[in-house]
Formats: structure tokens, C-alpha cells, sequence
């Protein structure tokens, strides 16, 4: 268990930059996909923002979707450990909270949804593919999953501003040593 | 507000009052990210370099008010000599002095 943390603690500065700035990609991705369905009228089934269109497997990104979203999931977890080193100093508690909570949380649920996606789409061969929070609430996916990881987000840079600008920079340190 | 919503279901094809409060809070929860995001990865100032550049703004003044002073003495230098000049006293001595 020690070289698994004592590894945590080195990759820690480089994975929460590669994290905050892959992430960014991907919410922006899904401003693409919003646009395109309500400014330029493609059908909710048929955007498929950018890299959609890139790697698409029966005739849906849903499978780019669950991959991305596993792989940021699996790395908010990775981040969670060598983070609590630097609470309270210099991530204030309630940082720490948003992150648990907001990223880390928001985005367990996130991969769950997509696992029902995708069982869907296994079954059908692709779309129609509903999750569970589209159909409790009646709105549509391209919606609820720009929500979730604009959420996500919001939560993983707030401990992440800390790290870089904060009183007593943690990260910028340790990334430069 | 009723409106409001009313309006933005219109405009944003929304089907219900909860797709248009999900898009606005989407947005403002990105601009956000984005923005701490940007914030986050901009330079840090160096410690001390305000209080540096104040004092450089000062010593420039200083520089320019003595340097105005100069300029100021040869021009007052430069009329009396040119007052000499007018009367024809003692211009030869003066073109020899440079």
C-alpha cells in the first residue's frame, strides 16, 4: 500500500494539471454539442460534437463518453489521497468538500448513468439510449450530461486554485521540484 | 420571470421549464470552470514586484524633474547670452569662451 501512496504523491502535480486541462477539453466539447443542437438544429442523436464524430462505434459516442468519463472518474480518485496532504494548508477544508463531494460524488453518479446508457445500447445497437436521470426528469441528455460535467468540473477546480494561487502555493512547489 | 422562461423555452427550443434552468445553470457552472481554470495557470507576480516598479516610476520622475531643471538653467543661460550679444559688449571674449 506505501508505494502505491508514495507513487500517488509523485504523479500528483502532473496528473491534476493533465486532469484540469483534459477536462476543460471535454466541457467544452459538450458546448459544441449543445450548439449544435440548438443553434444549428442537428438532431439530439446525430451531434455528436467533435470527437464523436472521430470515434464513433454503433453509430453512437456513447462508448468515447463511458471511456472518458471511467478514466476522469478513476483519476479524481487517484487525486483524492495525495490531496488530503495539503488540507488545510493550502486547500481550506470546505475546498476539499467541494471536490469530494462535487467532483468526486457528481462523477461516481455520472459513470453510473453511462453504464445504463451503454446497457442500452447494447441492446438496441446503438440509439435510442436513455440514462436514468434524462428520463426522471424529462429533459434531454445532451442537457443533463453538459450539467454534469460543467459541475464536475467547477468542483475539481476549486481545490485546484488553491493549489496554484493560494497564500502558501502546495502544487507549483512540488510540480517545479 | 414567468416570462423570462417562457421566452428562453422559445428561443432555445427547451421542452420544459427544467431543460432552461439546467442550461443556465450549465453555463454559469463552465464560465466558472473555466475561468478559475484560466486564473489557476496564469503567472504569478514575483514577491516585491510592485513595490519595485513603484520605485522605479519614482526614480524616473526624480530623473526627469532634474533633468527639466537642466534644460530650464540653459535656457536662462542661453538669454543672457543672447542679451550680450544685442548690446555688442564684450561678444568677441563670449565666442571665444564656447
Amino acid at each position: 500500500m506505501k508505494p502505491l501512496a508514495d507513487t500517488l504523491d509523485r504523479v500528483f502535480p502532473r496528473l491534476f494539471i493533465a486532469v484540469v486541462v483534459i477536462q476543460g477539453v471535454h466541457v467544452v466539447e459538450h458546448v459544441i454539442q449543445l450548439a449544435q443542437v440548438y443553434i444549428f438544429g442537428v438532431a439530439d442523436d446525430d451531434a455528436l460534437g467533435l470527437l464523436g464524430y472521430v470515434f464513433q462505434f454503433q453509430d453512437t459516442e456513447e462508448w468515447l463518453h463511458l471511456a472518458f468519463n471511467s478514466s476522469y472518474l478513476l483519476a479524481l480518485y487517484a487525486l483524492v489521497l495525495p490531496m488530503r496532504r495539503f488540507t488545510p494548508q493550502p486547500i481550506p477544508f470546505w475546498a476539499f468538500g467541494v471536490f469530494a463531494i462535487g467532483a468526486v460524488g457528481l462523477e461516481s453518479w455520472h459513470v453510473v448513468e453511462h453504464s445504463v446508457i451503454i446497457s442500452n445500447v447494447i441492446k438496441n445497437n446503438g440509439c435510442p439510449c436513455p440514462g436514468i436521470g434524462d428520463r426522471a426528469l424529462g429533459v434531454t441528455d445532451t442537457i443533463l450530461h453538459f450539467v454534469y460535467n460543467s459541475a464536475a468540473y467547477a468542483a475539481t477546480v476549486t481545490p485546484f486554485w488553491f493549489l496554484m494561487r493560494g497564500p502558501a502555493p502546495g502544487l507549483r512547489t512540488a510540480a517545479t521540484a | 420571470m414567468e416570462a423570462m422562461l417562457a421566452l428562453l423555452l422559445h428561443v432555445g427550443h427547451a421542452k420544459n421549464e427544467i431543460e432552461v434552468v439546467l442550461t443556465i445553470l450549465g453555463f454559469v457552472l463552465t464560465l466558472l470552470g473555466l475561468g478559475v481554470a484560466a486564473m489557476s495557470f496564469w503567472p504569478r507576480p514575483r514577491p516585491g514586484a510592485r513595490k519595485e516598479r513603484a520605485r522605479r516610476v519614482v526614480r524616473r520622475r526624480e530623473l526627469r524633474q532634474s533633468e527639466d531643471q537642466l534644460l530650464d538653467e540653459d535656457v536662462d543661460g542661453g538669454a543672457e547670452l543672447g542679451a550680450l550679444g544685442q548690446d555688442g559688449v564684450d561678444l568677441v571674449l563670449l565666442e571665444g569662451r564656447d
